[in-house]
């Protein structure tokens, strides 16, 4: 009955002493448009309220090509923005019944937003993940030959010991890259690492890092990432970066970082 | 319904999210792929809570749910077919490594879990008549 019912989506806030990007289609194909919340522009899209009010979420809450393009979608505004200058992205989902809602919304966290805005200024968040390239093949072979159980036994732990030792070093590489990258950079987070499937890499991925960075910094910062990856420091693994991205692991406050080498 | 976010995702897979012009080397580019999206776009940034979400509790049990999708080795091999099963959330145990953050998902979950059910059970009413009947204003 209520066809004319609309949602307010929020990608993101974007300084407003900034020019706009030619912003491209939003989520599903609606057009963008920037609205003015003192002291941001807030970046929008009028949706469908059907499709995208609460119950469709649940509705397509099993729904990967849905979700997945509003996620992709929602991404690529933000990353337009960028462009442009500094921007807090929001977290999905981020709907608003009205302009007005939105505004209140935007007001009301008007300190956590400007603390993000002024941690971001002027930066940008790069990615650097480290993937294991020094696999050693399966050692059950060793044990597979071994005459008694004994024997078995003895090479079996010996092997194992040894992959923990190789385990041991890689970590320990890996976070030697992550912290001299750190040093150059204004802020650095490490988020779990992603399996196989995710990242569409055999190899497993061993430290999956961001880092916030000067934008006049980005040159020294990709000078610095080939340098490892090219370097001894990174003997065995294999260093890429990729970005810019917007500053999304650095728009709130990072979790403390206690949780990706508990072990 | 499904054909507008089918024609979205081809036409965002068909471009470069990323094509900026001053971007990296583009195999330093190709890098981001949609796993890394997800990964910010339901986990990162601020959340500013709105009217709509106000209303809908378990919108964030829907982005947890989809950051253990990303975590998730067997559910996102079918992306888009099916993530979870069964809403077992225990299944979160199975999947290796990282088990901290896992376990901090896992808790958070459960909590709001029990708010949902509490929710439900308070005013007698099912998931939908409840984010229905929510509405204040």
């Amino acid at each position: 009955m209520s066809s004319d019912r609309v949602l307010i989506h929020a990608y993101g806030v974007l300084e407003r002493r900034t020019g706009l990007p030619e912003w491209s289609p939003g989520i599903a194909g609606a057009p963008v448009h920037a609205v003015d919340i003192d002291p941001y522009l807030a970046i929008t899209s009028v949706l469908p309220y059907e499709e995208f009010e609460p119950a469709a979420w649940e509705r397509h809450a099993d729904d990967g090509p849905w979700l997945g393009s509003i996620a992709t979608a929602h991404h690529r505004v933000l990353q337009a923005a960028i462009t442009a200058g500094d921007v807090v992205p929001f977290r999905l989902p981020s709907l608003y019944g009205g302009v007005d809602a939105l505004r209140d919304a935007v007001n009301g966290q008007a300190a956590q937003i400007s603390q993000a805005m002024e941690r971001i200024s002027d930066r940008v968040e790069w990615a650097v993940k480290v993937y294991r390239t020094d696999e050693s093949g399966e050692a059950d072979e060793e044990s597979g030959s071994a005459r008694t159980g004994r024997d078995y036994l003895v090479a079996r732990s010996r092997e194992q010991q040894a992959r923990a030792e190789a385990d041991t070093l890689v970590h320990d590489r890996a976070r030697a890259c992550y912290d001299r990258i750190g040093e150059i950079c204004v802020g650095a987070v490490r988020n779990a690492p992603q399996d196989p499937v995710l990242s569409g890499r055999r190899e497993p991925m061993v430290l999956n890092a961001a880092f916030l960075v000067d934008r006049a910094g980005q040159a020294d910062f990709r000078g610095l990432v080939d340098e490892i990856a090219q370097g001894p420091m990174s003997e065995g693994l294999s260093v890429e970066a990729s970005g810019p991205w917007p500053a999304y692991n650095f728009a709130s406050m990072p979790r403390a970082d206690s949780r990706a080498d508990s072990a | 319904m499904s054909s507008p976010s089918h024609d979205l995702q081809q036409r965002q897979t068909a471009g470069s999210p990323t094509g900026r012009p001053d971007s990296y080397l583009s195999t330093h580019m190709q890098s981001q792929s949609l796993a890394d999206v997800l990964e910010r776009v339901l986990d990162k940034g601020i959340v500013i809570v709105g009217d709509i979400q106000v209303r809908l509790l378990d919108i964030e049990l829907l982005t947890i749910k989809l950051r253990l999708l990303v975590a998730s080795v067997d559910k996102a091999k079918e992306m888009g077919v099916d993530w979870w099963e069964s809403d077992e959330f225990a299944s979160a145990q199975s999947l290796d490594g990282d088990d901290g953050d896992r376990a901090e998902l896992a808790s958070r979950v459960k909590a709001l879990e029990e708010r949902l059910t509490d929710d439900v059970e308070s005013s007698g009413r099912g998931k939908q008549s409840r984010s229905k009947s929510g509405r204040s204003r």
